[in-house]
Formats: C-alpha cells, structure tokens, sequence
C-alpha cells in the first residue's frame, strides 16, 4: 500500500494522474468499459474517498472534450450538437461512468 | 469512513455500473464519448489503401463528394464503385433490397409488416433471381460480382453508418442478386399498376356514365411525336402475332374496391412524372445538339440518385444511378449522352379466376396454385409466416373475396443491367440505339445525341401483345384469367420470356434525328398501332404543353444555349393554371361567392400563372383547384366509398361541359349545380381553409420537408419553401406525406465550351456528419448547378485500390 500512498502523494503524483489518464482515455477509446477504467485507475489515485469525485468528474471531462476536439476537427460540430438527446446521453455517459468507477474502486482500497 | 460504509460504497457503485451495463449496453456501446458506434462513420477517409483482388484504381473526391474513379480494368472500377457506394449510402442500398424484397421487418420491426407481405406476394426476389441468370454470363455479370465484393468489402473494413448504430442492427452481405433486385424496385414503381383495378371498380361503382370520366385518350394536341408522319417505326401489325385481328374488349366487370384500397399504398401516383428532351444542332448557337432530363421521383433522404464518374481505358461516362446498382443510369460519355421519362403506357394486367377446389379453372381444368411458404422475420418480435400464391400468369393477390394474378413484364428475367451497361460505353447516337435494342422493362423514353450531331428518340421497351382466343383485345380492363382472356404470348413470368409476340424493336414508334423532342410522360403518339396505354398512366398533357411551346420558340429564334434548356427546367408556368383560372374568375361563379372568396378570386385576375413561393394568387390557385376536384366528384364517389385515388385525370376535370352532371351535387336535390356553382363553393372552402391555416403565400403551402426513414430532426434536411407544383418544368409538389419532384437534373451541351451541369435535391454522402450530406439541396431548391464534365480533380486521389489478381 505504500506504493499507492506515494502514487497519491509523493513526488510522482502527478505523473501517475496523466498516466492513469492516459492509459484510460486510450482504454475509452476502444470500448465504453474504458471509461470505467479510467475512472477507476484515478479514482484509487485520490487521496480520499470525497477526492474521488471530482477526480472521476475531470477524468470523464477530458474524455467529453477531446470526443468534441475530435468531432470538431472533421468538420462535423454542427452535426454533433443537432443530434440534442443522443449528445447529452454522450456527455451523461463521459461523466457518470468515471465516476461511479472512481468512487467505487477508491471504497474499495484502503487509505494509507 | 469505517470500513463497512466502504464496502457498502464499493458495492453500491459496482452494482450501479453493472445494472447500466446490463440495462443500457446498446445506448452505452452507441453514444459513448470515444468509442460510441455513432461515431464511427464521423471522419472521412483519408487517402487509404484498400486491398483489392481486381487491379487498381483510384478514386477522387470533388467539391461536392462526387467520387470520380480511375481503373486499370473493368472489375477493378466496379470493385471501387461498390466500395464507395457503400460507403456513402450503404444504409439506403440496405433499405431499397429489403423494401422490394419483403425483408425490412427484419431490420426494422414490426411496423413494416404489410410492407413485407405485399412484396412477398409479388415475388420479387425470384425475378431478381431470374434476371441474374440472365446476366451473369454476360459481359456486365463480371462486373456486378465484383461490385458486391467492394461493397461488402467495405461493409467488412470501414465504417458503420450511424443508422445501424442507432437501431442496433447489422448489415448483411450484398450479392449480385441484390443488385438485380434494386433495379426491380425502380422497375416495378415506374411501370407497374393497379391502375385496372381503381379503373373496373369505378366503373361498378358508379355505373356507365363514368365511362366518360376515364376515356381511351386525352383529347390533347401535343403527344410526344406530335406528327404522326414523323415516326420511323417499321409498320406492325398485332395481328401478325395471332390469326385474327378484330378488336373487341374482353371485360371482366365487378368490384375489387378492398383489393384497390389495400394495392393502393404500393401504387405509385400517375402525377409522377419526369421531363427530357432533345435538340438538335439546327437551333442551338453553337451548332451541335443539347440534351436535357430531370426525372421526377419521391424526394427522399438521402437522395434517390448518386452520382459518379467512372473511367477505365475503354470508357469514360459521367452521371447519375441508383446505389446498388453499380452503372449511371442518366448521364454522358465523352461524344454521347442520353436521358429518360417514363413511358407511361400500360405494363400490367390483372386476372380473375373461377375458384374451385382451393384452385383455379384454366383451360377447362381445374389447377392448384403454385404455393410457397415464406418466412418474414421480424426484429424484436416473431417470425411470421405467409403462403405466396402463383398462376399460370404470375403472382396472385386475395383481398375482399377477389382473387387476382398480376402480369408484369418484369416478373419475368429481364436484362436492363446489360442495356445500361452498353449505354455507359456509348460513343453515338448509333451505339445507344444499338444499347436500347435489348432493353426490356421499364420502358423509357430515351432521348439521346451525340458529339456528331445525331439525336433519338425511342420511348424502349417489351410491349406486350394482349391475346384473347386468337385476337387481339386492348389491356385496359381485367381480364378472366379461367377462360384464358387477354395472355402474352412470349412471357414467362419468373423465367425467361422469349418476348415473341411483344412489339418488336424496330416497330415502337421512334424518331431518328429529330429537331425538337420532348417527353413528359404523355401519349406517345396518336392512334398507334398497337395498344400502348390510358390516361390512367399516361400523365395530362400540362408539362408536355409548355416544353413544346418554349422549345418551339426558343427554336424559331435558333441561338438555344445550355442556359435556355436552364431556363426551360427552372420554369414555372403551369398551363393547368392558365386552364383552370377562368374557371374561379367567371362572374357567374363570383357573383356566387362570399365577399371573403372573391377578394380571393380577385387575386386571380391578371396572374401570370407562375407557381412561385412568394405568390398569394399561386396559394389560391392551388387551394382552390384542390377543392373545385373535391367538389365535382366527393359526392359522387364518396358515398361509393372512393377516394381521391379513384378521381379522374385533371385534364379530364379540365374538358367537362359547364352543365355536366358531374357538377351537380347529388345532396342538392332540388337544384342542379353547373361548373360556375361548384367554383364558387370551391372558392368559398378556400377562403376557409386558407384562414384557418394562416397561409399568406404559396410558399407557406409547398414546403420541402424531406425527412429521413427515421424521422429524427438531426437526420431530417432543413425545410423550406418552394416554388413549382406537379404541372410545371420545375417540378416539385408536397402533398401530405409524399415529396415528389425533379430528382436529378440534367443538361448535356456538345459545343466546345461543354456547359454540361447536373444537380440533385440533398448530397452525395448519406452520413450526417458530412458536409455532403445535403450541400446540394439549396443550389437544387434555386435552381442552380454544378458542372457535369469529364474532367476530374487534380492532386492525390481520396482512395487507392491496389493489388494483383
């Protein structure tokens, strides 16, 4: 467990949040899972169960706005925002799983 | 927090995924952020390498998603033309199949099970079948085989479009049959009818008098070939098909109201219609022949029509066809160009039969039906099972105690694939002639020219020859299948028709290098010689009118440049209008009218007859004549249980004595209205409806709304008004669900600066993430184009097939 307190606290901690990020926008990127994934990688990176909330949140964040970049970038915003239900369901998707993830797996290892 | 807290937290959340896995895995693997299938068709390919078994080829994109391939072979282009057709409008392809085939309650549910069983009936999939047998060992078989492969290559490999992801649905591999199968679809909505039903219904209906509502022809003066003499057609006699040759009519009377009613919802509406027409070098400005051609089908999303431009070392020929169909339909090659209406005649005769013992009398004995089970599977729900019925003539039809068998010439193997095929390696006049000799169903008239200035008309096709005991009868009535009335000598439904006893090529009558043509789905000459149709099919003579007139002018000043034939299709003059207004200005109609209605019918006074959106007396005109038809004949026919499917042909309305029995209401009995009395309560009724409505203009009423199958705002095109109706060049109508005007249009200029252009109503790319996905409607909806050269874009091609056999 002494590994995981320095991942949340020590001098590695912000690298161990973009990697975890990265490792599960990737993840995302292949299948919804991924989202839970993510969620979960930094969710167990908070340094308290509170702190997994907003932890889950920004993860699902980035996830939404790099999916909206890359709508964007071909051309088709207009497109993505006319569809109304299907985008808030995207958006929902991006926020909820991540966090409930977050949450879920930092109740489930122990503080340090 | 204690550690059961955290272990209830930790479950908590678990079983909150799980239960949203397990409840939402559809919306969750369609809309996810990243991964949502949704999202999989939203980037454009980038310049990709696809493997191909055929050879190589590249594709170019334009400005407005028209692909333009290059290939090293004949299979290698049609590879990339099945290839890009699926990635552009792979889920239309899917929906035509199945629509034709009676398979969309597979994909879609429940709600398209009459859908199914009535294409079930008609068996279309057999004479697809047939057809492919046809082809296949024939030099355009190759190349639809190798288009399946691009498709489902693609199907394979690339992207999903967003409707699969949206119902949860697969795509399932396309075979040649399919594409034969797509063809039928067009087919059968351009020549098959009910109309003989509707027809014999009214006549039992409403007695012998209503014979005079639906007559032999139009007494119009501008057929197609407007004289007689002008025919090149080799003389033919029916006779020569059978030994005798008087010409009684067989007619078999009775009601088959339910049977029309329930046909009625696959019967295509006779106001459909298209427009070409062909001049010559005589009166252009340039001296070498313009063609032009819009074909008015059901306006859809996305379009009906795709456009391609496909070369390989042998041939070059740009324009549009039907996805699914890996060949252009409508188009021009470097020196040839050629164009299509619909022939409007009679393709399809009906058939009772005396029942007996679960048969059917023929000949004198009694024969079982040829049954078959289908299966219609249903998404989301059972299968469902139906017993498909066949005759000696064909399918057979039950509704209301009627049993019918259904003739059509396409139910037999047909071979317009390889008639096409030789149109797209047309060089002249001469090859497209030698093109339209095979050419069996649908019967068009094509009008063609060429770079060295011949022109065509040929309204192609197999004629059938109806024969009842040894003499010729016409096809207008339904025919007493049992006692062998009205048989086509030469066709095999579901097989291979040796087309003997059809009218043979050389004797349809044609013209060879005519000045001006021009078709608009009316009569095609007078008094043929053989039986050709009825004003059920053949349309009103209104387009036709105004074509002749413009042309004959634009002839007499002898400068016609592409941008008159622009003019011409942009035009929207209805000469329904110009016949019908007199009619709601008479002053023995106002002085009948509300003060309300002839403030209306003041409107009238002085209009040019042009449809235009922005026009209040457009908006009158059209209300009014909706309700001056209603008026005339509700009183009638509506109490005989008919709609307005059954009213006669407008022009008919047109020609009525003022005193007609028509207009007199039959719930007036101690009056007898005449036309000016019905015009006026017409006029009243307008005045009505417009208010309540709130319609300030014509563009208020004829409004393009195309909607996609799913009817979802983000898939729908933008709406607006429009100008033009069912009668004028321009043409456009909205009428409750239907959508229906110019689907493509065409002009094709030989002269030097080639200022051939093409338009359709919506884009190219059936994705909605793409920016062609209708950023052709506004240009379409102004009447504006785009060009329609042979020259393709410059730089890096979008794809690139590779590979060796």
């Amino acid at each position: 467990m002494s590994v995981v307190s320095e991942l949340r606290r020590g001098r590695y901690a912000e690298l161990a949040l973009v990697v975890a990020t990265i490792v599960g926008l990737a993840a995302a990127a292949v299948h919804w899972i991924g989202l839970a994934v993510g969620g979960a990688l930094v969710g167990v990176l908070a340094t308290s169960l509170r702190r997994a909330v907003p932890q889950g949140l920004t993860f699902g964040g980035v996830a939404v706005a790099l999916h909206v970049g890359i709508v964007w970038w071909h051309g088709a915003l207009d497109a993505l925002f006319s569809t109304g239900i299907l985008f808030a369901l995207t958006v929902g998707i991006g926020f909820v799983l991540p966090v409930l993830a977050a949450v879920g797996a930092r109740a489930l290892v122990s503080d340090d | 927090m204690n550690t059961t807290t955290r272990t209830v937290v930790a479950v908590g959340c678990a079983a909150a995924l799980v239960t949203a896995a397990l409840l939402g895995g559809s919306y969750l693997g369609l809309a996810a952020p990243l991964s949502g299938e949704l999202y999989d068709s939203v980037s454009p390919p980038d310049a990709t390498q696809v493997e191909s078994p055929y050879g190589s080829a590249s594709v170019w994109y334009d400005e407005t998603g028209v692909p333009h391939i290059e290939a090293e072979n004949e299979e290698a282009l049609y590879f990339a033309v099945g290839y890009v057709q699926a990635r552009d409008r792979l889920f239309r392809m899917d929906l035509q199949r199945r629509l034709i085939g009676g398979e969309l309650s597979a994909l879609v549910g429940e709600q398209t099970l009459d859908s199914d069983r009535f294409y079930r009936r008609l068996d279309f999939e057999s004479a697809a079948e047939a057809s492919w047998e046809s082809v296949r060992d024939t030099d355009v078989g190759p190349s639809i085989e190798a288009f399946s492969a691009g498709v489902n290559h693609y199907a394979d490999t690339g992207a999903t479009p967003p409707e699969y992801a949206l119902i949860d649905a697969e795509f399932e591999a396309w075979t040649p049959t399919d594409t034969l199968l797509v063809g039928k679809l067009i087919s059968w909505r351009l020549s098959g009818s009910f109309a003989d039903l509707r027809t014999e219904t009214a006549r039992a209906r409403l007695g012998p008098n209503a014979s005079a509502l639906y007559p032999t022809s139009l007494d119009h003066e501008v057929p197609i070939i407007r004289d007689v003499d002008a025919s090149d057609a080799t003389p033919f006699s029916p006779a020569s098909v059978v030994e005798n040759a008087s010409d009684p009519t067989a007619s078999v009377e009775g009601d088959f109201g339910a049977l029309a009613e329930w046909t009625d919802a696959y019967d295509a509406d006779p106001t459909y219609g298209s427009n070409n027409w062909v001049v010559s070098g005589e009166h252009t400005a340039s001296g070498d022949p313009i063609l032009a051609n819009d074909p008015h089908l059901g306006l859809s999303v996305p379009p009906v029509w795709y456009e391609m431009h496909l070369s390989t070392p042998e041939t070059d020929v740009r324009g549009v066809g039907f996805p699914g169909i890996p060949l252009v339909i409508i188009g021009r090659t470097a020196d040839a160009a050629w164009g299509v209406t619909n022939v409007g005649g009679d393709f399809t005769d009906l058939y009772t039969y005396d029942r007996r013992d679960g048969g059917y009398v023929y000949e004198g004995d009694v024969r079982a039906f040829e049954t078959e089970t289908e299966v219609i599977e249903v998404a989301g729900g059972d299968d469902v099972e139906l017993t498909v019925k066949k005759s000696v003539h064909g399918p057979v039809i039950e509704r209301g105690g009627k049993t019918v068998g259904v003739a059509w010439p396409g139910f037999s193997a047909t071979n317009e694939s390889l008639g096409v095929y030789r149109l797209n390696r047309a060089e002249s006049v001469a090859d497209v002639r030698d093109a339209l000799r095979i050419w069996d169903v649908p019967a068009q008239n094509f009008v063609a020219a060429d770079s060295a200035g011949n022109t065509l008309y040929y309204p192609a096709g197999r004629y059938p020859v109806r024969v009842t005991d040894g003499t010729v009868v016409r096809g207008d009535t339904v025919f007493n299948g049992s006692t062998g009335e009205g048989e086509w000598p030469g066709y095999e439904p579901y097989g291979r028709s040796s087309w003997d006893g059809f009218v043979p090529f050389e004797s349809i009558p044609h013209v060879d290098n005519p000045d001006v043509l021009a078709s608009a789905n009316q009569r095609t000459i007078d008094d043929p010689p053989f039986y050709m149709g009825t004003p059920a099919t053949y349309a009103d003579p209104y387009r036709g009118q105004r074509i002749y007139d413009q042309l004959d002018d634009a002839a007499s000043d002898g400068e016609i440049t592409a941008e008159t034939m622009k003019r011409l299709q942009r035009d929207v003059r209805s000469e329904a209008a110009a016949s019908f207004v007199p009619y709601a200005t008479a002053v023995e109609a106002t002085e009948q009218m509300s003060p309300d209605a002839r403030e209306l019918a003041a409107e009238l006074d002085g209009w040019d007859g042009r449809m235009t959106a922005d026009s209040r007396a457009a908006l009158v005109y059209r209300i009014w004549l909706d309700e001056f038809r209603t008026a005339t004949f509700a009183d009638e026919f509506e109490p005989a249980g008919m709609d307005e499917d059954y009213y006669p042909r407008l022009f008919v309305l047109q020609r009525l004595d003022a005193d007609s029995q028509w207009y007199d209401n039959r719930r007036t009995l101690d009056r007898t209205e005449r036309r000016e009395a019905v015009a006026a309560q017409a006029m009243n009724r307008t005045a009505a409806r417009i208010e309540r409505e709130g319609w300030d203009t014509y563009g208020d009423f004829n409004r393009l709304e195309l909607a996609h199958p799913f009817d979802r705002e983000f898939l729908n095109y933008p709406e607006r008004p429009m100008d033009g109706s069912r009668f004028t060049v321009f043409n456009f109508r909205a009428s409750g669900e239907t959508q229906v005007g110019s689907s493509w249009r065409m002009v094709v200029d030989f002269s030097e600066t080639d200022d051939s252009v093409g338009v359709i109503p919506g884009g190219q790319r059936g994705v909605f993430w793409s920016d062609h996905y209708h950023d052709q409607l506004d240009s379409w909806a102004d009447g504006r184009y785009k060009p329609l050269t042979l020259d393709r874009p410059e730089g890096e091609p979008d794809i690139v097939f590779g590979g060796e056999r």
